[in-house]
């Protein structure tokens, strides 16, 4: 395969680029070292070419999030992720309670149907950097954090990509098409955090396969984070165990080749794989975060079933159509083409394929570990980068203009402000704090985060997006049944006690409140509808002709349209 | 000669064979089972589905008139649209069948899933050359086709399509006679099922890749000599020629593709959509998909420029729309067939065992006979699934003409009951009218729902027993549940006075409460 990268020194097993440690590559080595010529080593380096490139490839980065912006304000969609989804907010008001009290819960106390049911925030360390950023810049806040966490993994697959393919230009190529299905799960999450972990995780391993045995240390402190953070270190575990396992055998068999490791090495990676298992306990809950991501798998089937993200990955639309296209193009390149693949990769490719098919959500594990072997198809026919065609001046305008462009374009807390509230029912939200529900609050299952975060904290929730918490007690089951209208909808809403339903515009629930007597619809506008328990239910023709509502007069404001008295 | 020719019937490769029928009978047996087994109402496929039965009234009605229809007279709701019976040929086939009773419709489903099966195994030989493997790649994507194994025209247009491609496959090999069976095939083929196009397909990459020829890498190409090429294209053209052989002239292409082409059908049915991996036979294509990958690095097997280009189309197709399945199983397996035959030793005559192989055969056969199911077992899982009970309960109150069903029961009702529906399986007949958009708003329970069984003037809901629709149907004082069952519930509109709001007046404000009017 071709390299044309003339400053490498070194090809390692693959025939691919191995750098020098130290950085001194050829076309340094014996130069002048004195400060003002090691000063303007610096500069060429942080305004170089393939800086450059990184900073186009986050200059990209943030267009499509904006594009995804607009799409969301354009389509009005009341379930359409943004920058936000419906789980952030939850996450966002238990990183403030962990904050303001610097306890960790251990139960629930964010909803009326699951009240002390034993529940850990498993993802506090991410929790706690999203509330910050809420409590600093509000929606902007938020915002910078999802770019900056988006930006860093990004650069860091780009990283990764030209560790394995040792050409600069072709990991950009690779990480700009990957842009468009990894974006689909650029929404403020934890889960951001967790896949930092992981390319770090395998940025050291790479490091470590190319002679750096130093780089391994990091991972224990890694996943001492990790496993505090989000339960994708799974898949750190994953990595690390099959590399491990890749290097018990000698095998050639095809394109495909494994080679035995020292026994040194395989003891390195084997303390290093125990000691990041022994961090796994280092969590205010003990072991119990450790094991939370097998008892999701396991004992979760309603959550799996039910929830948009476990679902299989949707070939009708264009993210899946891309990833398809992605895959075809893969296949028809092995029979193309010659490639050579070290049998872990191989491995944890055909698995991240299977992984993004079965599981949408894990698209992003797929683009991971896909975006080096794409830059290594793109490094047959792209040159590699010459540093003595390097127009650093010119780099240097470019990255001050793409820089200027981000903090420009930079969404304004009311673009964003209406965002959020073609998402999220932000007007019955005001509506509630006004006039608060007579009772319990039944919800949509994507607003109980946004609920939680907003609302007074006596207004507890039906559900939210902790759907571990629901399962258990069959809370998660009634609330589908609900929702989908099962014959015993109405008397689930009795059993719970139920005086408010807050639900999307359009739903069917809607349509069956809006037929019954005993409901009456309070509040309605794009995206919502609220409907309050008539206590005293008409059921006469006389009463319901009436017209007169017992309940206050809700006065219409902008952007939204209200209604007043009965049916 | 004789004893060669009783050789080659009980040879090895003809038991592999029946091996791979008993195996297609087990198949649909165990699917029977399953289905049988399940809470009634619970839709499961078993050896019919909604369509089969629409298509066996479209067939009855052709066998009896001797016409064949130009518009929907199956429904009330869109009674003059424009409807052809562009599978005409499939459905008169059912409907022979179907004078037999349900058995007489199993036994055709299974004679249709076996041709399939041994075509296809057939096939997979002619591109390997080695039976063994050919029947272990077979066996290998039953799981793909056989969960499309119900009783439709579409079984009918996958024989055509194994017709076709051994046709090319034996004329790429050398044997020019082959390709003449082709005009008078699309013949029927257009008659029976819109997968002649897939037909028109094959033939085109047939003719197409061997315009060139090609060295690359693994991918070979051969030129067809100028005479060959010249065969090819005059079977193609006439081939297009026979497609104008329809009751309905060239009007019945036109019609199939305006119905595959029609966007509330495409969004909307299942078999349309995308393929989702949480079903079994999904799994199964996933793992072949994932071991081909994997065979592409370790054994590194050459491609004709053909079949690869189809086994591409094929792949994408199966994963966009689940319905190609079957024809990703149909090109996939000779490819699979080559690459299992690297281990798979082949066929030896010398030491074939045919006495042994004819015990074997009859065996299969006889256990097939046997446990045939029989008409008590198949009724048993009709009234499982379909409304039987309703209808009788309908056939005793007649007066209930304007009845919303269920459109998976659609096909049953104009069979069975006799009377219009509301909707059907048969999409393209309702899209244009807006009545498939609407039913789907009904049973959606959009805010338009009352509104819209006012506009149809509906005054009975025949309703699978959970439907949401039910639960909001219930809590209204001006329908009533008249009947239920396991399976299904009756709710008929109640005429008397005094019965809440004038319904016309009800339906105004919970259009206008829907949209937010400020209006009391």
């Amino acid at each position: 395969m071709k390299t044309g990268n003339p400053t490498t020194t070194s090809l390692g097993a693959n025939n691919e680029r191995v750098i020098p440690p130290n950085g001194i590559t050829s076309s340094t080595a014996g130069a002048d070292y004195s400060p003002r010529s090691r000063a303007a080593i610096g500069l060429r380096k942080v305004f170089s070419f393939p800086i450059f490139l990184a900073a186009l490839l986050v200059g990209g980065l943030f267009a499509t999030l904006s594009l995804n912006l607009q799409d969301v304000a354009t389509n009005k969609s009341a379930h359409t992720n943004s920058f936000v989804e419906g789980d952030t907010w939850w996450h966002i008001a238990v990183g403030e309670r962990i904050l303001n009290t610097h306890t960790w819960p251990t139960s629930d106390s964010y909803s009326f149907t699951a009240p002390g049911n034993d529940w850990a925030a498993y993802e506090w360390l991410g929790e706690v950097p999203m509330a910050l950023a809420a409590r600093l810049g509000g929606l902007r806040g938020l915002a910078a954090l999802l770019i900056a966490l988006t930006s860093i993994l990004m650069l860091l697959l780009y990283y990764y990509s030209y560790l394995r393919s040792g050409n600069v230009k072709a990991a950009f190529v690779a990480c700009v098409v990957l842009l468009s299905p990894a974006a689909v799960c650029f929404s403020l999450r934890p889960q951001l955090f967790g896949y930092i972990f992981l390319l770090i995780t395998l940025i050291c391993l790479e490091r470590f396969r190319q002679g750096r045995p130093r780089a391994l240390w990091v991972l224990p402190i890694v996943f001492a984070l990790w496993v505090n953070t989000h339960g994708s270190f799974v898949f750190g575990l994953m990595a690390l165990g099959v590399s491990w396992a890749a290097g018990l055998v000698d095998l050639r068999l095809g394109s495909l080749e494994a080679e035995r490791s020292a026994p040194q090495q395989r003891r390195h990676i084997g303390l290093i794989t125990l000691l990041c298992v022994l961090a796994l306990n280092l969590t205010p809950y003990g072991t119990r975060l450790a094991a939370n991501p097998l008892l999701m798998a396991s004992s979760q089937p309603v959550n799996i079933a039910s929830v948009q993200e476990w679902q299989p990955m949707p070939f009708e639309l264009l993210p899946g159509k891309i990833f398809l296209g992605i895959v075809l193009l893969f296949l028809v390149a092995q029979i193309v083409f010659r490639f050579t693949y070290r049998l872990e990769e191989m491995t944890l490719l055909l698995f991240a394929i299977y992984a993004a098919c079965v599981h949408r959500r894990f698209i992003l594990f797929f683009v991971v570990f896909f975006a080096p072997w794409l830059a290594k198809l793109v490094a047959q026919w792209v040159p590699g980068y010459q540093p003595a065609k390097d127009q650093y001046v010119l780099n240097f305008v470019l990255i001050g203009a793409i820089a200027f462009g981000i903090v420009k374009l930079f969404p304004s807390n009311r673009e964003l402000d209406e965002v959020m509230a073609d998402s999220f029912p932000r007007g019955a939200v005001a509506h509630l704090r006004q006039h608060p529900a007579p009772g319990p609050l039944f919800n949509e299952y994507f607003w109980g985060g946004y609920l939680i975060h907003s609302l007074d904290a006596r207004q507890k929730v039906f559900i939210d997006g902790r759907a571990d918490v629901y399962e258990d007690g069959g809370v998660h089951s009634d609330y589908l049944r609900v929702i989908d209208l099962d014959r015993q909808a109405l008397s689930l809403l009795r059993k719970y006690g139920i005086e408010a339903c807050l639900i999307r515009r359009g739903a069917p629930l809607a349509t069956l409140l809006t037929a019954v007597p005993e409901w009456q619809l309070v509040y309605g506008d794009d995206i919502s509808v609220l409907f309050f328990r008539h206590t005293n239910a008409v059921t006469s023709a006389a009463s319901r002709s009436d017209g007169i509502s017992s309940l206050p007069r809700v006065e219409a404001s902008s952007g939204s349209r209200t209604l007043v008295g009965t049916l | 000669m004789q004893a060669g020719n009783l050789r080659k019937l009980l040879s090895f490769p003809v038991f592999l064979g029946a091996l791979l029928v008993a195996g297609v009978f087990l198949a649909l047996s165990v699917r029977l089972q399953d289905a049988a087994s399940q809470p009634p109402g619970q839709n499961h496929p078993s050896f019919v589905e909604g369509d089969t039965w629409w298509h066996i009234a479209a067939g009855e009605r052709i066998l009896a008139t001797h016409t064949w229809p130009t518009t929907n007279y199956f429904s009330f709701t869109a009674p003059d649209s424009e409807w052809i019976a562009y599978e005409w040929l499939g459905e008169v086939t059912m409907a022979l069948a179907a004078r037999r009773g349900l058995v007489g419709m199993m036994a055709l489903l299974f004679g249709l899933a076996s041709a399939i099966v041994l075509l296809l195994y057939y096939y997979a030989y002619l591109g390997c050359g080695n039976s063994k493997a050919a029947c272990a790649a077979t066996a290998l994507v039953l799981p793909l086709v056989g969960a499309f194994f119900t009783l439709r025209p579409q079984l009918l247009g996958y024989v055509f399509l194994l017709i076709t491609l051994i046709c090319l496959e034996r004329f790429r090999q050398g044997r020019q006679k082959a390709l003449w069976i082709l005009p008078p095939l699309f013949v029927l083929w257009v008659n029976t099922h819109g997968t002649f196009v897939l037909g028109f397909l094959v033939l085109f990459v047939y003719w197409a890749a061997g315009l060139v020829d090609l060295r690359f890498e693994r991918v070979r190409s051969e030129r067809w000599s100028r005479a060959r090429r010249l065969h090819l294209e005059i079977v193609f053209l006439l081939s297009v020629l026979a497609l104008a052989v329809t009751p309905y002239g060239t009007r019945l292409i036109g019609y199939v593709a305006n119905a595959s082409s029609q966007p509330v059908n495409l969004a909307n049915i299942q078999e349309w959509q995308a393929l989702g991996f949480d079903q079994l036979f999904a799994k199964v294509f996933l793992g072949l998909v994932l071991l081909f990958l994997l065979a592409q690095v370790c054994w590194r097997p050459k491609y004709r420029l053909g079949e690869l280009a189809l086994l591409l189309f094929a792949l994408y197709a199966a994963c966009v729309h689940q319905r190609f399945v079957p024809f990703f199983a149909v090109i996939f397996a000779p490819i699979l067939a080559t690459l299992l035959a690297r281990w798979v030793p082949p066929y030896q005559p010398a030491k074939d065992q045919y006495a042994l192989n004819a015990v074997l055969v009859a065996l299969f056969l006889a256990a097939i006979v046997g446990l045939f199911p029989s008409k008590r077992q198949l009724g048993q899982l009709i009234a499982q699934n379909y409304p039987v009970r309703a209808i009788r309960y309908l056939q005793e109150h007649p007066q209930l003409s304007r009845m919303l069903n269920e459109h998976s029961w659609g096909g049953y009702l104009i069979r069975s009951l006799r009377q219009k529906v509301f909707i059907d399986g048969r999409e393209d007949a309702y899209e244009p009218a807006g009545v498939f958009e609407d039913y789907l708003d009904i049973t959606r329970l959009d805010k338009r729902t009352l509104m819209l069984l006012h506009k149809y003037d509906v005054e009975a809901c025949l309703l699978e027993r959970a439907a949401p629709l039910g639960t909001l149907l219930e809590s209204l004082p001006e329908w009533q549940k008249a009947y239920g069952d396991e399976v299904s519930e009756l709710f008929i509109r109640r005429t008397g006075e005094g019965q809440g709001l004038a319904t016309a007046d009800q339906h105004k404000l919970l259009v206008r409460a829907g949209e937010g009017d400020t209006r009391p």
